[in-house]
């Protein structure tokens, strides 16, 4: 079980290793591309951590990286393939990302990392709370850019969820849905985390 | 040698498995991006040719697609060009509906990759809002739109095509 927690807090990928930036940046507009962001990176992390740990081995250090990024991009592809075809919107809405999931550095990070070196149990542990933070944290800067930026919360997938609406005093900051809007949340959140965290030893 | 062998079998052989869970998938997921992508140019169709409820589809000589809108009584209510342009993310596939006179309606985005900043811009609504009411003679006489100049320049395309 330390595995999977260490993702969500100790070496959270987003606030403390600061890896998988980009997308947190680029998608993080709204609170369900987060939630959609999240599950994609965290269906492609745990396939591709259990199949390393499983192959791994096997795989001579000369090809290391280029099969490891073969097999990423594989399950960043069926990725891709299934979000088109059941959640055109979602498609849409985080556009190249998905794709790029293939060069993610969180993901290819922890092949190379952890994933060769430990057993197929641990490996998807370690998968599913390192994909668990990287979905904490993008869903956190999402809801303070889209609440600050549309005084709102979409949580509406497919048609299922809601859209709250928060009545303001005064206009949102349309700054905050702009890309300095996404650096000055990202880097207040990570202070905030890293205190937090520091304070807890 | 063999060391070398070796990676290259390893390497192959992860291509080789890479490729059949593509297909896999693929195989699994067409018919359903297939039958979004027809829903989808089906709401796009209606929006750019208000009235029309049966859309045609069309070749012309040079290849190009386009769409008939007819309405109750046989009554012709416009065109719909289907078009192609060279974005900085790759190729960006667009609908142009027109007038009976031509004269262009709306422009709508079916596919996309760009990234953010000018190239999204570009194929952002507001952008793409300056495009209606022109026709080929304005595209021809405006040179270039600064504002989108690759979409700009795909929907001067599939006008001339629809002219020929």
């Amino acid at each position: 079980m330390k595995e999977f927690v260490k993702g969500l807090f100790r070496e959270n990928p987003v606030f403390v290793l600061m890896l998988g930036l980009c997308p947190v940046l680029a998608v993080s507009v709204r609170a369900v591309n987060a939630v959609g962001m999240g599950a994609a990176l965290t269906f492609v992390l745990v396939c591709s951590n259990v199949v390393v740990a499983i192959a791994g081995k096997f795989v001579p250090p000369g090809v290391r990286t280029p099969v490891f990024i073969v097999i990423i991009s594989t399950f960043a592809g069926v990725a891709d393939l299934f979000i088109k075809a059941f959640a055109p919107p979602l498609d849409r809405a985080l556009g190249i990302f998905i794709p790029l999931l293939a060069v993610n550095c969180i993901i290819l990070g922890r092949a190379e990392a952890f994933a060769v070196k430990n057993n197929v149990w641990r490996s998807f542990l370690d998968a599913a709370g390192m994909g668990a933070g990287f979905t904490l944290a993008l869903l956190l800067v999402s809801c303070v850019r889209e609440l600050l930026g549309s005084a709102a919360l979409t949580f509406k997938i497919l048609g299922y969820g809601k859209v709250f609406h928060f009545p303001f005093p005064a206009d949102p900051a349309a700054v905050m849905l702009l890309p300095p809007g996404a650096f000055l949340v990202l880097g207040l959140l990570a202070a905030f985390f890293n205190i937090f965290r520091a304070r807890k030893g | 040698m063999k060391r070398t062998l070796t990676m290259v079998i390893v390497l192959l052989l992860a291509c080789a498995a890479s490729f059949f869970l593509l297909m896999l998938a693929d195989r699994h997921t067409r018919p359903r991006i297939k039958a979004a992508g027809e829903m989808e140019k089906n709401v796009e169709l209606k929006a750019l040719c208000p009235g029309a409820e049966v859309f045609t589809r069309r070749t012309n000589k040079t290849g190009s697609v386009y769409y008939r809108g007819v309405g109750g009584e046989d009554l012709l209510y416009g065109y719909v060009l289907e078009g192609t342009a060279e974005g900085w993310g790759g190729e960006i596939r667009f609908l142009v509906g027109l007038d009976v006179n031509r004269v262009i309606r709306g422009v709508r985005i079916l596919n996309e990759s760009e990234i953010q900043g000018p190239g999204k811009m570009a194929v952002e609504p507001e952008a793409l809002a300056r495009f209606e009411g022109k026709d080929l003679k304005s595209f021809r006489a405006a040179g270039a739109f600064a504002a989108s100049p690759a979409v700009a320049e795909g929907i001067k395309n599939a006008l001339s095509d629809f002219e020929r």
